[in-house]
């Protein structure tokens, strides 16, 4: 185990009922790292991302966070949800506040510049609902960021989003990533996404879900959108698609044996 | 393709509204309109005050006896297609509410009748909510609470308001506490069930979201699920509403001179149908206003429920 680990997997399985969701499954995630998930839909990725949020406790092995188990549901790993799961009776601002204001902190500057660093000034005054799903989504990535939390847990975000807000969403993201020196956490089921945010790209076998390759990403920052038609990309997508493709033949093939 | 147009527009709306209203109206009208004369004619003996002597043929007496006068007499009936007591005309509705609202007799003024039941509905509302919504929230909280009282409110649910009012009347006479227990009892497992609903139907999302975000348990019902569950609760209380108007005018069918059920019943022990007509009119405006009213409730609790949505992908 690295010293600098801030996310630790350490043999986990994990059931629902008479489903097996993960077995035995090892993971590190080091300070700093952009660690992006990929794999075969239902292979347990939610399931490994909702542990080390603490919603639930791992039926065998340990979730760590810098060494200490995570017990509970735990703030220092802010959580950015793909339905968003703004609460719609607070405004924008509000949302965002919500964290700090748990903690009897207010600092309208701090949301502010949240506001702005998310790209959604003017909005404030509004409700959830008054908004579209790309604006939602950055309001929930304010939200999460307005409670320093260590690690940011991101479950698919942009996967409801049109393709051009996502990109204007990636870059965001990974801009406030470096900036912030966050650890993350991010689920996708997009081979370019994977790409263009991530330190390490991890593929998960189908269910029950394992890590099948740990890919570190050769790209170089700051990304953009045309490096992905560069050779290098080119291959490394063609590889991880290679993989991901084995592993989703082998779901279909298990499901259709089930059934 | 053209799918079926949403709206017509708010004035057009109001337009068609008021031809449909205008057309019942019509209805009514021609229904009681008297078109229908019939004419008969008979004789009749008719008082002159003339006298005159005759002789008895008999006893050879004489009488003094009044000249008979024969007439013929025209009695003209006026019918409609349906008359009273199955339906009056709307004249004599209309004046019937003037006497009704203008009563300062011993019989209770239509402002009295319409208070009398407004007042029992609320108070008996407001009497169940304020059990039901409490443990209805607390119920959707705790599953061993809500596998207790489930079944007993199941059993409570399927009866109607007027099956309360023997008992009520056994246990608590024929006063006012009866009909606010009616009114009570009718209306409370259902504010109830709304309440347990809207609870269980919270986005665990929004839980787990509050949760990441450092929300305590303790604090999570006030600042989660509260707000959460509260737009559906309120469009429970709604339907809940209603309900407590028909179990206020079962309640009001014994007992009671006041009240709008009462003036319904007791009209139609006299078959004086303008009267039910009228009492079924406020009825059924007071219910309208309440609902207006309780909107306008909703738009200040929730606003939230009321900005159009802009775009919706889920
Ligand atoms: N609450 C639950 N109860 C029962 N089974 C569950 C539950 N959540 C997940 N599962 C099962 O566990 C397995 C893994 O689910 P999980 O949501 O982690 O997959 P995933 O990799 O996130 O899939 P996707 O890419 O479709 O989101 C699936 O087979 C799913 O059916
Ligand atoms: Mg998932």
């Amino acid at each position: 185990m690295s010293a600098a680990a801030v996310l630790q997997a350490d043999c986990v399985t994990h059931r629902y009922g008479g489903i097996t969701a993960l077995r035995q499954i090892d993971l590190t995630i080091a300070e700093r790292e952009f660690l992006v998930m990929l794999g075969p839909s239902g292979c347990g990725k939610s399931t490994l991302l909702n542990l080390f949020a603490g919603f639930e406790q791992p039926s065998e092995g340990r979730v760590l966070l810098r060494g200490d188990p995570i017990a509970k549901v735990e703030p220092r790993c802010g959580v950015v949800f793909q339905n968003y799961a703004l609460f719609p009776w607070l405004t924008v601002a509000q949302n965002i506040a919500f964290g700090p204001s748990i903690k009897g902190i207010r600092s309208p500057e701090k949301i502010a510049n949240l506001i702005r660093s998310v790209g959604i000034e003017g909005f404030g005054d509004l409700y959830p609902n008054q908004l579209s799903g790309g604006m939602k989504q950055r309001v929930a990535l304010a939200r999460t960021l307005a409670n320093d939390p260590e690690v940011l847990l991101c479950d698919e975000p942009f996967a409801a989003v049109d393709a051009m807000t996502r990109q204007v969403l990636q870059e965001e993201l990974s801009r406030i990533a470096t900036s912030e020196a966050k650890t993350v956490l991010f689920i996708t089921h997009s081979i370019d996404e994977a790409i263009l945010l991530a330190d390490r790209i991890v593929v998960l076998s189908s269910r029950p879900g394992r890590v099948k390759e740990s890919l570190p990403n050769p790209l170089q920052r700051p990304r953009t959108q045309n490096m992905l038609l560069e050779p290098e990309s080119r291959e490394l997508k063609q590889y991880i698609w290679r993989k991901v493709r084995e592993e989703v033949l082998m779901s279909l093939q298990d499901s259709s044996r089930a059934s | 393709m053209t799918a079926f147009p949403a709206s017509i527009g708010r004035r057009r709306e109001l337009g068609y509204g008021a031809a449909g209203i205008a057309l019942v109206t019509a209805v009514w009208f021609i229904l009681t309109y008297p078109f229908f004369v019939e004419v008969t004619e008979h004789r009749t003996y008719v008082s002159t005050g003339e006298m005159h002597t005759v002789r008895d043929p008999v006893t050879g007496e004489i009488l003094k006896i009044e000249r008979p006068y024969y007439s013929n007499v025209r009695e003209v009936r006026r019918s409609a297609l349906v008359n009273p007591p199955a339906l009056d005309t709307p004249e004599n509705t209309l004046r019937d509410a003037w006497e009704l609202l203008t009563t300062r007799g011993p019989n209770p003024n239509l402002l009295e009748h319409i208070a009398y039941s407004c007042l029992r509905i609320l108070l008996g509302f407001v009497i169940s909510c304020s059990i039901a919504i409490p443990l209805g929230v607390a119920m959707g909280l705790f599953p061993r609470l809500r596998a207790t009282i489930a079944p007993v409110v199941s059993f409570l649910r399927p009866l109607p308001s007027i099956s309360w009012v023997p008992l009520a009347m056994i246990w608590l006479g024929a006063g006012e506490l009866q009909k606010l227990a009616i009114v009570f009892m009718g209306s409370f497992s259902a504010a109830l069930i709304y309440t347990l609903e809207a609870t269980l139907k919270v986005d665990p999302n929004l839980i787990r979201a509050a949760l990441n975000l450092g929300v305590g348990p303790q604090d999570l019902l006030i600042r989660v699920l509260l707000p959460a569950a509260l737009p559906n609760i309120l469009s429970g209380l709604k339907v809940v509403i209603a309900i407590a108007w028909t179990c206020v005018i079962s309640a009001e069918i014994v007992g009671t001179q006041v009240g709008l059920g009462s003036l319904i019943w007791t009209s139609k022990e006299t078959s004086n149908t303008a009267a039910v007509l009228v009492g079924m009119t406020c009825i059924s405006s007071v219910v309208l206003l309440l609902d207006a009213l309780f909107e306008r409730l909703e738009r200040r609790l929730v606003p939230w429920m009321f900005v159009g949505a802009q775009k919706e992908d889920a």
